[in-house]
C-alpha cells in the first residue's frame, strides 16, 4: 500500500506540490500571527531601553533639583550594586538641528549597550571623540575623523567622529540623532569644565541576587540623591501596555487568520473529495480492505502533511524574520519561539491529516457502487445550519450593542459567528445566484451558471475566497485602525511647541511676551499610573488646567463642572471617557494616582473625550501636583499664533542662554513615534503578505478543484465547444464567484470592524467607530479582479489538454 | 516527461525567487566607505605652516639651491629637520587627522603666527600654543611622549642628515657669503650637539626601554598636569560661577560643589594609578632624559621646553600621592557654606574696582572662606595624618638630588609665608620666620634661592648660553650677564668665557648644581622639624591659631556694607590664625 501511496503522489505532482505549498503557507501564516506580538514587544523593548541598556535603576536630575550630580561614596558602598555607569547627556545643536549627545566615563562607553561599529578610527577614543549611527552619518554627511562643532546655549565644543555604528543598541532610538562620547567633554559643553565625574544620569546595574526595590530605597536615602528621581530603568509594564495597544487590532484579526488557515487546509483536501471517494471504490472493487485503503491514505498524506509542515516551518522563520528585519529593524535580535514554531507546524500537520482522511472515511460509509457513481445524499438539515448561524450572529450583535458590560466579550463572539455565517451562507448565495443567472439567454452564461449552481468546487471556492477576502479586509482595517489610533490626534498639536529642560522657577510671562506666542502654560508632562480597585494602568499626565483651553476636548461632564474641579484646591483629576467605558469609573470616584514614584489619592472631577493618547491621559492642575505630590512643572507648552517653526526659532534664540530645549510638538512626537512607525510598517507588510498568502491558497484550492474537472472540460471541447467559449465560461464562473465574495465581504466587513473596535476594549483601548471604506474596497477589489483572471492565466496559450476519454 | 519538466521548472523558479528575497534581506548591510585619508596632506600643511610662521622666507622641502641663498640657511636646515621630526610624530600619533588640519590652519592664521613668534622667543610656552587649538589632555600626552621617544630614537639619523645637508649647501654654487657664514656656525654647533646630544647605542637602548615602561605613567602625569592645571580650574570655575548663560546659568552652590568635587576627585584618582612601580619607572625615564638632554643644546625650543616640563614632573612626581590626599580631603569637605563663601569672594574679585572696592573686606572674607575649609580639612586629616604627609615628603626627598627636595621646601615656604609677609608689609627687612630657632632668616632666604630663584637662573643661563653659541657670540654677553648676576657669589669661575667658553660654562653649571645639592641636603632635617612644629602648634591644646581659625570658620561672609568695627574684629581673628596673609595670596592668584 505504501507503493500505491507513492504512485498516487507521483501521478499528480502539480497537485501534490500545490497542496504542500498551501500547507506550508498556512503554517507560515499561523506562525506569523502567533509570533507577531512577541516580536513587537522585543522591538519596543529594545527601542525603549536603548539608553538604559542593561541597567536596572537610573538616577536622574529633575527640573527642581540640581542639574548635575556625581557618584558619591555612599552610592559605591551600597550592597547589591554590581556596576555604576554615570552619564552626562544634553541636547545640543548641530547645523541648526537638535541632537542628543551622551557621554560616559573612559572604558564605560559599552557598559550598557554594545556598539556594533561599521567603521572606526585607529587608536582609542579620546575625550572629544564621538560615535554616531550610520543614518546620522548619512544625514549630516559625516565621515570618520570629521570635526563637529556642537553648541549648547552660548557654549560650544568640538568633537571628532571616531566611529560610525549600526543602528542598534544606543542608536536604536536615534530620533533625535544620538551621539555617544566621553562625559568630560560633554560636561565641558554643558558647564565649561571638562572634569570627569560630572553627570546628570547615573545608571546602575543590580547584582542578580539583590532586590532592585531595596537597592532603590537605599539610594533614595542618600542625601546627595534625595531631590533626584530614582526609578526603574526599564518599565516593563509600560512596554507591555504599549505593545498591547499597538498589537491589539492585529492580534484580534490574527485569531481569524489562524482559524481561516485551518479551514483552508480542510477545504483544500475536500476539494478532491469526490475523486478520492471514487478511488477508494476502485481499490475496494479490486479487493482492498478498509484497513489497507486507510493505510494507503495515511501513508500518502503523512508524506504531504509532513512536507508541508517542514517547508512551512522553514518558510515561517525565514519569512517572518525577513519581515521583521525589513520593517522593524535589521539589527535587533528577534527570538524565534521554538514552541510556537512547533505549534504552527503541528496544527498544519494535524489538520492536514484529519482533513485528508475524511474522503476515505466517507467512502467507507457507502457501497462500492454508490462511491463509484458519487451519489450525494442531501442533508435535511442543509438550510437549517445557515439560518441558525445567522440568527446566532444577530443575537450576538444585539447583545454586543445593547449590554455595555459584555460588549467586548460579545464582540469577539460576533466576529467568530459573523465569519462562520459568512462561510456557511455564501455558498448558498452563490448557488442561488447561479440559478438566477441560468435564466439568461447567453449560452456561455447559462453553462457557467449551471456549473456554479451544481459543482461543489465553486461553493468551496466562494467560501474560501469570501472568508479569505473578509479576513484580509480585517487585517487592512487593523492596519488602518492602528495607524489612526496613534496618529489621529497628532494634528491637534500642529501649532504647539514644547519647551523642556526648564527650571521650575521660570517666569511664564517671559515666554508669553515673545513674538508669535499666542498662549503658554507651565505644566508637568510625564507618565504616571492610575489605580482603581480593578485595574492599574499607565497613563500620560497633563499637569496643567490650561490644557483644557488649548486642546479641543469634548465635554462629557459639563464644562463648568470640569473647570471648577480642575481649579479647585482639592485633588481632582479629569479623565477620558475611555476610562469610564472600560473600567466603569465615574465622577466622584476616588482613585490612586502615582507620579514620579509618589502615590496619592485623587478624585475624578469630570469626564472628557479626545483621541489624545488613545484616551490614556489625565488632566490635573500644576498647583495640585505641586501642593499634593510635591512635583514642580518641568515643561512649558506654547501655542503659536502664526508660523510655528518661526515661533520655535524665536524662543530658542530668546532663551539660548538658559539651554532650554525648544521643539515643535509634531517634531517631538515624531521622535517618540519613530519606533511606532516601524511597527505600523510591519503590520502593513504582514497584512499584505497574509492577504497574498490567503489569495495564493485560495487560488491553489480553486485550481486543485479545477483540475478534478479537467475531464469535463475535455469532453466539452471534444463535443464541439470552442476554446474561446470555454474560456469565457470559466471567466464568468470565476468572475461571479469573485463578485459575490466581494459584495458579501464588503458588507460583513462593516460589522466586523465595529466588533473589532469593541473587542479592543479587552486590551484596554476604547474608540468610537471608525471605518475606512476605501481601504476595504481596494483590498477586496484587487483580490476579486485577480481571482477573476485566474482562468486567463491558466489558459494563456489557449491550450486545453485533451485527455483521451 | 513534459510534465516533469514543467514541475521542475516551477520548483526552480520558486526556489530562485525565495532565495533572491532572502538574499536581499540578508545581504542588506550598508558598508560605508570612508573618505580617502588626507592625513599626510594635513601634516605637510602643518610643516609648511610652522616653517613659514617662523620665517616668511622659509617653506617646506626647499631644495639646496633655494636654501643656499637664504641668510639663515643653517638655521633653516636645523629647524626644518626638527619640524619634520615633529610632524612625523604627529602623523604617527593617534591624533585625529581633522585636528591636524585645525592645527595647521591655526598656525597659518595671523593669530597662530603671532603665537609661534612668541613661542620662538620664549615668551610663551608650548602648552599655551597647544591649548589654543582645543587639544585634549590625551592629545598632549600622546604627542609629547611620541616626540621624546622619536627624538631619542632618531636623533642620530637626524643630526647626521643635518650635517650632511649643511655640508652640501655650503658647497652649492648659489651659496652667498652670508649664507655660508650662517652654515658654518650651525655646522660647528650641530657637530658639538652630535657628540653631546645624540645618545650612544647603550644609552639609547636604556632610554627607549625606560620610556616604554613609563609610557602609561607619563601619560597620566601629563594629562593630570594639562587638564587640572590651576589656570584651567580657576578659569573654568570662575566662568561657571559668574556666567549668566550656558547650561548651568545661575549655578547653585550644590552644583559648584559637584564640579569642584569632580575636579578634585580626578586628581585623587591619579594616586591609585601611580603605583610605586609606576612612579619608579617614571623617575627612571625622566632622570635619564634630564641627565642626557639638560646639559646639552638640542637646538630645538620644543624639545628644550619638554625637557623643562620633565624637570618639573621629576620634582613633584613622588609627591603626587600626598597632593592627591590633600585634594581628596578638600573634595570631601566642601560644603554649601564654603562654596557660598568662595562664590562671594570670586565674584568680588571679578568685580574688583580700585576706587570702590574695599580690599580689607575682600581679604577678610577670603580668610573666612579659607578658615572654613582648613578647619574641616584639618579635623579630617588630624595631627597624625598631616604629620604622616610631612614624613612622607621627607622620605621621598632624596638628599643627593636637589630636585627631589622641591615639594617639602615649597611646603615650608608656604607655611612660613604668613610670618614673612607680615614683616615685609610692616616695612621691615629683618623679617622673621615662624620658628627662627629652627629656620633662621638666612636659611629661609637660601631655601627660597635654592628652590626657586637659583634653579630658574640656572635654566635661563643654560638656555642663554646655547643661544649665544648658536648665534656665534664671541663674548657670550647674554649668558655672562646672567652668570655674573646670579652665580658670582656662589661659584668661583677661573675660566674666561671668550677663550674657554665650554669650560667656563661647565664650571658654572657644575658649581651651581653642587651648591644646590649641598644646601638641599643641609636644610632637609630642619625643614622637616619646622613643618612638624607648625603642626604641633596648630593642634596643641589651647592653640590660638586653631581657635582663631575655628572661630572664623563659624562666621558668615560679610556684606559690602559691613561696619568697619566688624571688619576689624574679623581681621584680628584672621591675623591670629595666620590666614590673612594666605587670603591675600589667594586673591592675588585669583586676580591673575
Amino acid at each position: 500500500m505504501i507503493k500505491f501511496a507513492l504512485k498516487n503522489i507521483k501521478s499528480k505532482p502539480l497537485r501534490v506540490a500545490g497542496t504542500v505549498l498551501s500547507i506550508a503557507v498556512v503554517v507560515a501564516m499561523i506562525f506569523c500571527m502567533l509570533s507577531f506580538k512577541n516580536a513587537v514587544y522585543e522591538f519596543i523593548y529594545a527601542s525603549e531601553t536603548a539608553s538604559a541598556g542593561s541597567s536596572d535603576i537610573v538616577i536622574l536630575t529633575k527640573s527642581d533639583s540640581d542639574r548635575i550630580t556625581n557618584v558619591s561614596a555612599p552610592l559605591i558602598n551600597i550592597d547589591g550594586i554590581e556596576e555604576i555607569v554615570p552619564s552626562m547627556s544634553v541636547y545640543a545643536v548641530l547645523n541648526g538641528e537638535y541632537i542628543q549627545i551622551r557621554g560616559y566615563e573612559d572604558g564605560k562607553t559599552e557598559s550598557l549597550q554594545k556598539i556594533n561599529y561599521i567603521e572606526k578610527d585607529t587608536g582609542n577614543m579620546n575625550s572629544d571623540s564621538v560615535i554616531i549611527s550610520s543614518s546620522c552619518a548619512e544625514h549630516f554627511s559625516l565621515s570618520i575623523g570629521d570635526r563637529i562643532a556642537l553648541t549648547l546655549g552660548s557654549n560650544s565644543a568640538s568633537f571628532y567622529v571616531y566611529g560610525i555604528a549600526e543602528n542598534s543598541g544606543y542608536f536604536l532610538s536615534d530620533s533625535p540623532f544620538q551621539f555617544v562620547g566621553r562625559n568630560n567633554q560633554v560636561a565641558k559643553l554643558a558647564s565649561g569644565t571638562a572634569a570627569e565625574g560630572i553627570c546628570n544620569a547615573i545608571y546602575i546595574k543590580v547584582s542578580p541576587d539583590a532586590d532592585t526595590e531595596s537597592v532603590m530605597e537605599s539610594i533614595k536615602a542618600i542625601e546627595a540623591y534625595r531631590d533626584l528621581s530614582v526609578e526603574i530603568a526599564k518599565d516593563e509594564k509600560y512596554i507591555e501596555e504599549q505593545t498591547n495597544s499597538l498589537t491589539a487590532p492585529v492580534v484580534l484579526s490574527g485569531a481569524a487568520v489562524m482559524a481561516l488557515g485551518i479551514v483552508f487546509i480542510a477545504i483544500l483536501f475536500m476539494m478532491t473529495s469526490k475523486e478520492k471517494v471514487r478511488l477508494v471504490a476502485k481499490y475496494k472493487a479490486a479487493g482492498a480492505t478498509n484497513r489497507q485503503v486507510l493505510t494507503m491514505f495515511v501513508a500518502e498524506n503523512i508524506i504531504i502533511a509532513a512536507l508541508g509542515a517542514v517547508i512551512g516551518s522553514l518558510l515561517s522563520v525565514g519569512l517572518f524574520v525577513a519581515i521583521l528585519k525589513l520593517t522593524l529593524s535589521s539589527l535587533t535580535v528577534f527570538s524565534v519561539n521554538a514552541l510556537k514554531l512547533f505549534g504552527a507546524a503541528a496544527i498544519g500537520f494535524i489538520v492536514s491529516m484529519a482533513a485528508s482522511l475524511v474522503p476515505a472515511l466517507k467512502a467507507f460509509k457507502g457501497t462500492v457502487r454508490e462511491n463509484q457513481i458519487s451519489t450525494e445524499r442531501t442533508s435535511g438539515a442543509g438550510i437549517l445550519i445557515p439560518v441558525i448561524a445567522v440568527i446566532l450572529t444577530v443575537i450576538s450583535v444585539i447583545i454586543e450593542f445593547l449590554i455595555e458590560s459584555v460588549t467586548a466579550v460579545f464582540a469577539v463572539v460576533t466576529m467568530a459567528l459573523a465569519l462562520l455565517s459568512l462561510g456557511i451562507c455564501v455558498g448558498y448565495i452563490l448557488r442561488l445566484t447561479g440559478k438566477l443567472l441560468i435564466k439568461s439567454s447567453s449560452p456561455s452564461l447559462k453553462y457557467a451558471s449551471a456549473g456554479i449552481s451544481r459543482e461543489k468546487r465553486f461553493t468551496k471556492s466562494v467560501t474560501l475566497l469570501s472568508v479569505g477576502m473578509t479576513v484580509s479586509m480585517m487585517l487592512f482595517m487593523a492596519w488602518s485602525l492602528t495607524t489612526q489610533i496613534f496618529d489621529g490626534y497628532i494634528d491637534n498639536f500642529k501649532n504647539m511647541i514644547f519647551i523642556s529642560n526648564i527650571q521650575a522657577s521660570q517666569d511664564i510671562d517671559e515666554i508669553r511676551e515673545q513674538d508669535l506666542v499666542k498662549g503658554a502654560t507651565k505644566m508637568v508632562w510625564d507618565k504616571g499610573t492610575l489605580k482603581t480597585d480593578d485595574v492599574q494602568k499607565n497613563i500620560n499626565i497633563l499637569g496643567s488646567k490650561d490644557v483644557l483651553d488649548m486642546l479641543d476636548f469634548k465635554y462629557i461632564s459639563s464644562e463648568n463642572d470640569v473647570k471648577a474641579a480642575v481649579s479647585s484646591a482639592q485633588p481632582y483629576v479629569i479623565v477620558d471617557i475611555a476610562m469610564q467605558k472600560l473600567y466603569g469609573v465615574k465622577v466622584g470616584d476616588s482613585i490612586k494616582l502615582t507620579v514620579q514614584g509618589i502615590e496619592k489619592d485623587v478624585i475624578i472631577g469630570g469626564i472628557l473625550q479626545h483621541e489624545l493618547f488613545s484616551g490614556n491621559y489625565v488632566i490635573i492642575s500644576s498647583e495640585i501636583l505641586e501642593s499634593v505630590f510635591g512635583i514642580k512643572a518641568d515643561t512649558i507648552l506654547v501655542v503659536s499664533s502664526g508660523d510655528t517653526s518661526q515661533c520655535a526659532n524665536n524662543l530658542r534664540t530668546a532663551f539660548s542662554k538658559d539651554n532650554y530645549f525648544v521643539v515643535e510638538v509634531l517634531e517631538a512626537f515624531k521622535w517618540e513615534r519613530s519606533s511606532m512607525d516601524a511597527v505600523f510598517s510591519m503590520i502593513g507588510t504582514i497584512a499584505i503578505v497574509v492577504a497574498l498568502f490567503i489569495f495564493v491558497v485560495t487560488v491553489t484550492s480553486s485550481l486543485i478543484g479545477r483540475s478534478s474537472a479537467s475531464k469535463e472540460r475535455s469532453a466539452m471541447l471534444a463535443a464541439g465547444m470552442s476554446k474561446g467559449t470555454l474560456l469565457k465560461t470559466e471567466l464568468i464562473q470565476y468572475a461571479v464567484t469573485a463578485l459575490i465574495s466581494f459584495i458579501i465581504s464588503f458588507a460583513v466587513s462593516v460589522l466586523l470592524t465595529s466588533s473589532l473596535i469593541h473587542a479592543l476594549r479587552l486590551f484596554g483601548l476604547y474608540f468610537e467607530f471608525m471605518y475606512e471604506a476605501w481601504v476595504v474596497a481596494v483590498s477586496g477589489i484587487v483580490m476579486a479582479v485577480l481571482y477573476s483572471l485566474v482562468p486567463v492565466a491558466m489558459n494563456f496559450k489557449k491550450e486545453y489538454n485533451i485527455r483521451k476519454l | 516527461m513534459r510534465r516533469l519538466t514543467k514541475v521542475t521548472s516551477l520548483v526552480l523558479v520558486v526556489l530562485l525567487l525565495v532565495t533572491a528575497a532572502f538574499s536581499l534581506v540578508a545581504c542588506n548591510k550598508n558598508k560605508k566607505k570612508g573618505e580617502p585619508d588626507h592625513r599626510a596632506e594635513y601634516c605637510d600643511s602643518l610643516e609648511s605652516a610652522i616653517l613659514s610662521g617662523l620665517n616668511s622666507d622659509w617653506g617646506k622641502d626647499m631644495n639646496d639651491n633655494q636654501v643656499a641663498v637664504l641668510s639663515s640657511s643653517g638655521n633653516y636646515i636645523v629647524t626644518s629637520a626638527w619640524v619634520k621630526l615633529i610632524c612625523d610624530t604627529v602623523e604617527e600619533s593617534s591624533l585625529q587627522s581633522a585636528k591636524i588640519k585645525v592645527f595647521a590652519d591655526f598656525l597659518g592664521s595671523d593669530e597662530g603666527k603671532a603665537m609661534l613668534s612668541n613661542f620662538s622667543d620664549n615668551s610663551s610656552s608650548l602648552l599655551d600654543l597647544l591649548y589654543q587649538v582645543d587639544f585634549t589632555a590625551e592629545d598632549i600626552s600622546s604627542l609629547i611622549y611620541g616626540f621624546v621617544y622619536k627624538t631619542v630614537d632618531k636623533s642620530e639619523e637626524m643630526m647626521d642628515g643635518i650635517i650632511n645637508r649643511i655640508s652640501d649647501v655650503k658647497t652649492n654654487n648659489f651659496a652667498t657669503p652670508e649664507s655660508i657664514s650662517n652654515l658654518t656656525i650651525y655646522l660647528t654647533n650641530v657637530n658639538k650637539s652630535r657628540t653631546q646630544f645624540v645618545p650612544n647605542a647603550a644609552e639609547k637602548s636604556l632610554m627607549l626601554d625606560a620610556l616604554k615602561k613609563a609610557e602609561s605613567g607619563i601619560s597620566d602625569i601629563v594629562k593630570f598636569a594639562y587638564g587640572i592645571s590651576l589656570d584651567s580650574i580657576t578659569d573654568n570655575i570662575l566662568s561657571v560661577i559668574t556666567s549668566e548663560d550656558g547650561a548651568l546659568s545661575d549655578v547653585t552652590d550644590a552644583e559648584i560643589k559637584t564640579i569642584l568635587s569632580a575636579v578634585a576627585s580626578n586628581a585623587a584618582s591619579l594616586k591609585s594609578s601611580l603605583t610605586k612601580e609606576e612612579t619608579g619607572n617614571i623617575n627612571e625615564a625622566l632622570n635619564l632624559i634630564i641627565n642626557k638632554f639638560d646639559t646639552t643644546s638640542s637646538s630645538s625650543l620644543v624639545f628644550a621646553q619638554i625637557v623643562t616640563y620633565s624637570k618639573y614632573a621629576y620634582m613633584i612626581v613622588d609627591a603626587v600621592p600626598e597632593i592627591c590626599d590633600v585634594l581628596g580631603a578638600f573634595a570631601r569637605n566642601i560644603d554649601d557654606s564654603i562654596i557660598g563663601a568662595f562664590r562671594t569672594i570670586l565674584t568680588e574679585v571679578n568685580n574688583y574696582d580700585e576706587k570702590t572696592s574695599n580690599l580689607d573686606l575682600m581679604i577678610v572674607n577670603g580668610s573666612v572662606g579659607l578658615s572654613k575649609l582648613i578647619s574641616k580639612m584639618s579635623n579630617e586629616l588630624g595631627k597624625d595624618g598631616i604629620n604622616n604627609i610631612v614624613q612622607s615628603l621627607y622620605e621621598k626627598s632624596d638628599s643627593h638630588d636637589y630636585q627631589k627636595t622641591t615639594p617639602i621646601y615649597i611646603a615650608d615656604m608656604i607655611a612660613n609665608f604668613d610670618s614673612v609677609l607680615k614683616n615685609l608689609l610692616a616695612g621691615s627687612e629683618d623679617f622673621v620666620t615662624k620658628h627662627p630657632e629652627i629656620i633662621s632668616k638666612d636659611m629661609f632666604i637660601r631655601i627660597i634661592n635654592i628652590t626657586v630663584s637659583l634653579r630658574s637662573s640656572l635654566n635661563k643661563f643654560k638656555a642663554a648660553y646655547y643661544e649665544d653659541v648658536i648665534n656665534g657670540e664671541k663674548t657670550f654677553s647674554k649668558s655672562s650677564m646672567l652668570a655674573t648676576r646670579s652665580f658670582s657669589d656662589i661659584v668661583n669661575n677661573p675660566y674666561n668665557v671668550a677663550y674657554q667658553p665650554e669650560l667656563w660654562y661647565s664650571t658654572y653649571v657644575n658649581g651651581v648644581t653642587s651648591y644646590l645639592t649641598e644646601y638641599s641636603e643641609k636644610y632637609l632635617d630642619d625643614v622637616k622639624l619646622d613643618l612638624e612644629k607648625f603642626v604641633e602648634e596648630y593642634f596643641e591644646s589651647g592653640s590660638q591659631i586653631k581657635n582663631s581659625t575655628e572661630k572664623l570658620a563659624k562666621m558668615d561672609i560679610l556684606p559690602d556694607n559691613a561696619p568697619l568695627a566688624t571688619i576689624e574684629e574679623y581681621k584680628q581673628y584672621a591675623e591670629k590664625s595666620g590666614l590673612y596673609s594666605y587670603s591675600t595670596m589667594l586673591l592675588v592668584l585669583l586676580a591673575m
